[in-house]
This record gives C-alpha cells, sequence and structure tokens, in this order.
C-alpha cells in the first residue's frame, strides 16, 4: 500500500500495518489494492512515519473493540508504548490529531493516556506551565470560581 | 455561568486547547475527581468544557465515572439539586461554604449538602433543648426538620430550615395543617433514610 504525506512524501507499507487504521481500512476494502498512493494531506511526514513505525510494532495485536470508559486506566502503558511516546509534546499532539483522522483506537487511547499522565498530581499553576496555557480568568472570574459552591444567604 | 473566551478563535492557543472537544474529553476520562477539577481551573476554554454541567450528560457523566473509578467508596451521587462537580469540590475540599475559609474542623452536613466549619456550625445551629425552652411552635414541628446528632447524642438544628419551615406552618390554614402534618412526616422519613445512608459513607470512608 503507499501513502502520501501532506507533502508529497511516499511511504510503501504492508496492507497489515495500514490495516490497523479503520480510515484506510474501509478505504482498502471499497477500492480495492492499487497502484495509486493514498493521499493523506491532514499528515505530515515525520509524524506519518511515527505513526507507521506504532503500526508496525502493533500488527499483529488483536482488534480490541469499544471498551468500558469506566474500566480505563491510564498505567497500563508499557514499556515499547511509553518510549514511544517520549516525544516533545507538538508531536505528541500531532499524533493525536492523526490517530483521529486515521481512526486508530490504539493510538488516540494511548497517546490520550500519556497527556492524562502529564496532567496528574499537578496543580492548575502546574498544569499551565505543562502545556503553556495562559491564565485568561480575570481576578473576578476567578473569585466565582472560587466562591460558585458557597451558601448564599438569600437561598 | 459561561465565560466569554477569545481563545476559541484568536488568541495563541496550545496544543492542549486546539484539541476537538472529543479528544480531550476521552483525556478527561483518565483523570481522577482532583485532577478534573484542577484542569477545570487552568483556563476559561476548560472551565467551560468541565463545568457547564448541568446542559450536559456527558460531562456529568466524566465526574460520575471518576469518582466511580478513584473514589470507590462514594458510591451514593450527588444529593438532590447538586451538580457532579459541586458534589466532588464538597468531598474533596476542606473548605467551609459558609465562611469560604479552610479549615480542618470543616465538616459536611448532609442535611444541607453544605460543609461547614465548626465555629460557623455553631453560630447557625441551634440545639433541641434551646429551642424546646425559647420556642413552643417551633417544638411541635421539630421533628419534621433533619438534624445532625452530636456524639452524645445532642439533636442539634440548622435556625434556618426552623425558621422556613415555622414560616411553611403559619402561612397554613388550620384545616390544611393535618394533612401537611402527614405530609411532612412521610418526607422526614425519607429524608432521613438518605442521610442514614450518607452517614453511612462518611464512616466507611473515614475507614479506609
Amino acid at each position: 500500500v503507499k501513502l502520501t504525506s501532506s507533502e508529497g512524501t511516499e511511504f510503501i507499507i504492508d496492507r497489515k500495518v495500514a490495516e490497523k487504521s479503520v480510515l484506510l481500512k474501509n478505504m482498502l476494502e471499497d477500492v480495492g489494492e492499487s497502484d495509486m498512493a493514498i493521499p493523506l494531506p491532514n499528515v505530515t511526514g515525520p509524524i506519518l512515519n511515527k505513526v507507521i513505525d506504532y503500526c508496525t510494532h502493533h500488527r499483529d495485536d488483536p482488534f480490541v473493540s469499544q471498551e468500558d470508559d469506566s474500566k480505563k486506566v491510564s498505567d497500563d502503558i508499557d514499556d515499547w508504548d511509553a518510549e514511544f511516546c517520549k516525544v516533545d509534546q507538538g508531536t505528541l499532539f500531532e499524533l493525536i490529531l492523526s490517530a483521529n483522522y486515521l481512526d486508530i483506537k490504539p493510538l488516540l487511547d494511548l497517546t490520550c493516556k500519556t497527556v492524562a499522565n502529564m496532567i496528574k498530581g499537578k496543580t492548575p499553576d502546574e498544569i499551565r506551565k505543562t502545556f503553556n496555557i495562559t491564565n485568561d480568568f480575570t481576578p473576578e472570574e476567578e473569585e466565582h470560581v472560587r466562591k460558585e459552591n458557597e451558601w448564599c444567604e438569600e437561598r | 455561568m459561561i465565560f466569554q473566551s477569545k481563545s476559541r478563535q484568536k488568541q495563541r492557543r496550545s496544543y492542549f486547547q486546539s484539541l476537538a472537544p472529543e479528544t480531550f474529553l476521552q483525556i478527561c476520562t483518565y483523570l481522577s475527581p482532583i485532577d478534573l477539577l484542577s484542569l477545570s481551573k487552568v483556563c476559561k476554554q476548560f472551565y467551560n468544557d468541565l463545568s457547564i454541567v448541568e446542559s450536559s450528560t456527558t460531562i456529568q457523566k466524566i465526574w460520575q465515572q471518576s469518582r466511580l473509578k478513584f473514589m470507590p467508596y462514594r458510591i451514593l451521587g450527588p444529593p438532590k439539586g447538586m451538580n457532579e462537580r459541586n458534589y466532588i469540590r464538597l468531598l474533596i475540599e476542606e473548605k467551609c461554604l459558609f465562611c469560604g475559609k479552610k479549615s480542618r474542623t470543616s465538616k459536611t452536613y448532609w442535611d444541607i449538602g453544605v460543609r461547614a466549619c465548626l465555629s460557623c456550625f455553631k453560630k447557625r445551629t441551634t440545639t433541641g433543648y434551646q429551642l424546646f425552652c425559647s420556642d413552643p411552635t417551633a417544638c411541635k414541628i421539630l421533628r419534621f426538620i433533619p438534624y445532625t446528632k452530636a456524639k452524645n447524642g445532642t439533636k442539634t438544628y440548622w435556625k434556618f430550615l426552623i425558621k422556613s419551615k415555622i414560616n411553611e406552618y403559619n402561612s397554613l390554614f388550620e384545616n390544611d395543617r393535618f394533612e401537611w402534618f402527614c405530609q411532612q412526616s412521610k418526607q422526614v422519613e425519607s429524608i432521613e433514610c438518605e442521610l442514614a445512608s450518607r452517614w453511612h459513607e462518611d464512616y466507611i470512608n473515614k475507614l479506609k
């Protein structure tokens, strides 16, 4: 199967690897295999490279259907996956977007877990620092948030 | 309250803020209630996403599942009229909701769904004995009012609850009072039932 990334780089991968992506799987089923490359205008070369790495490593994993949200935990990441996610934040979030677009559920789960683990145990201020988020609450709004569950005499 | 936030359109956003709502929510499903609370205080966008709970069952569910997953001894849902987020705050934050100060002595009073420090509690409550001496009408209706029981068995009542119950009683016609009494005793029975299960949960929680 041939894929082209947004800047036109061509990638050739096994069909089995490509089928980790539900988007590609459906497409291959619909159009059949052909020599034409499948264009992926939303995915850049370096990211597509990472995604292919992931799919190749996990090519033989059984397909898991939708898990129950209430059982999902974020500390069940194995060593290879953890190593895979040691990337800069830009790449990590690009991976999330691509996993979403290509519909690769396990990769989306993995990257979301990684982000969740970056949030765990942090104060709001530490979360802002980690993700480079500006605090856009005005002092009045902050006061409102602080007080919103307090007792008001009228009620 | 929804905060006007410019960030969705212009302002430079972090990668995290640019995620699709459903991806953001997926990340949230891995977080504990404490982390969800912190996240909701980070910026207006996250606040709006996580706090407009009345309008969205998805968001309610995320808080609820997080509670069940990370606080397994808190099986009961929020008291009537309270959303999951405020329920979590009530359970986690050691803040007195009357004076706003954090206090080790603060306790959750389920009869009114409020956490209060000891001094605010004392200021706003009265014992059955005190009432007995001072207000005969109040005594007639006292058994319809939920109370907090101290270790020595003294029943303590919130003054504002007594006041509103008295007003209710006084506004009735003589003829309607009997029916009102019947209705009240049924109501108080179910309230007491609920209170008992909440106290039980507090107790179990303290043990773990």
